[in-house]
């Protein structure tokens, strides 16, 4: 072998090496993104975490909110190799003909903590200034320029509370509920909590999921703060006393609404329409 | 004819490493996954071919390591998305 020859074989080798460290560089700068977002799905699959926030939020609207609901097979979620996992939730409102999307809940979750919650909402809505007091309307002001037949969605409160065997002799057939508001303890910081009529078994499901709510309380407390759901004290009192229906969202029309306001029955009505809140 | 083996081996490397970072832009970019098939074959059949010449082996069993562990990531990934919509 002569000086040419081992030169060649040097410079071969050298070339080799090269490509050696220039792949293995590249491999390890590509490789590194699909361990993550494996190592990442892991953390959010196998101890159910992001199965756990989805189901939280579902909850939450159903128990705490008297007009949104979340469309449980239309729950979006992505999720990044940096732990960082985006549930984006339809929102959808009852209204006289079936439901109506109305929004967007979109829930930023980083290492399986809560980030930040914003509701991206497709319909028109008042522009406001965040810092204005919530105005009260009366109930005139509410619904005093709606004609007698229109249809409307309300929130009621019942002047005396109904036991839930009850409430179908306390309201006529004129009446159509949508959500049922449920008596517990009645302080300042507190959700008002309750269940939508459209299920089977409305009651055993709204107790399944404040008993999810009570496992979650922590997480829950966050996402509807300045009000506490306070799940736990509140499974306790349903467990000793019978259900109690304090209030209700109703679809009416103009003219029974105010029968049952002007006779007393109902009070503290709430015209129902989606705002920023 | 050994050059032809080493080029292709060289040229499944760079295909395994293109599906890498097609991976890596899907992840990051919502970048779909779909056309990435054709390149996993193309990069297979030029490893396999890399196979039969001993200089260019080293190259050809690092591609189809690559390309396994592609192919393992992408389904451990679905597995886990099964489980993860596997909601009651």
């Amino acid at each position: 072998m002569n000086e040419q020859q081992t030169n060649q074989l040097i410079l071969r080798a050298k070339s080799r090496a090269r490509w050696q460290t220039i792949f293995l560089s590249l491999l390890l700068l590509f490789g590194i993104g699909p361990l993550l977002y494996l190592a990442s799905l892991t953390f959010y699959t196998v101890t159910d975490r992001a199965n756990d926030s989805i189901e939280l939020i579902e909850a939450l609207y159903e128990v705490t909110d008297p007009m949104l609901r979340v469309d449980e097979r239309r729950v979006e979620a992505t999720l990044t190799p940096f732990f960082h996992l985006t549930i984006r939730a339809p929102l959808a409102m009852e209204g006289w003909d079936g439901f109506y999307e109305v929004g967007t809940d979109v829930t930023d979750i980083q290492f399986g903590k809560r980030m930040s919650t914003m509701t991206d909402w497709s319909i028109p809505r008042p522009v406001g200034n965040d810092t204005d007091e919530e105005e009260t309307l009366s109930y005139e002001q509410q619904v005093g320029h709606f004609a007698p037949n229109d249809r409307l969605h309300a929130f009621v409160t019942f002047a005396q509370p109904v036991r839930y065997e009850h409430l179908q002799e306390a309201i006529g057939d004129d009446v159509r509920t949508t959500w049922l508001a449920v008596e517990t303890k009645e302080t300042g910081d507190v959700t008002t909590i309750g269940f939508p009529t459209n299920d089977e078994h409305p009651v055993e499901r709204f107790k399944k999921r404040l008993a999810f709510i009570a496992e979650h309380e922590e997480e829950a407390s966050e996402r509807t703060w300045p009000y506490d759901v306070r799940a736990n004290e509140r499974l306790a009192d349903l467990a000793d006393e019978p259900l109690s229906i304090q209030g209700a969202s109703v679809l009416v029309t103009k003219e029974t609404l105010d029968a049952y306001y002007n006779d007393g029955t109902w009070e503290n009505v709430t015209l129902l329409y989606p705002v920023a809140r | 004819m050994n050059e032809w083996l080493y080029r292709s081996s060289i040229a499944s490397m760079l295909l395994s490493l293109f599906l890498l970072a097609w991976i890596n832009a899907s992840l990051l970019l919502n970048v779909t996954l779909g056309w990435a098939l054709p390149f996993f074959f193309v990069s297979a059949i030029l490893a396999i071919i890399g196979l039969f010449s001993k200089e260019s082996r080293r190259f050809a069993i690092w591609s189809l390591l690559l390309l396994v562990s592609e192919g393992l990531f992408i389904a451990c990934s679905i597995f886990l998305l099964l489980l993860f919509n596997d909601r009651p």
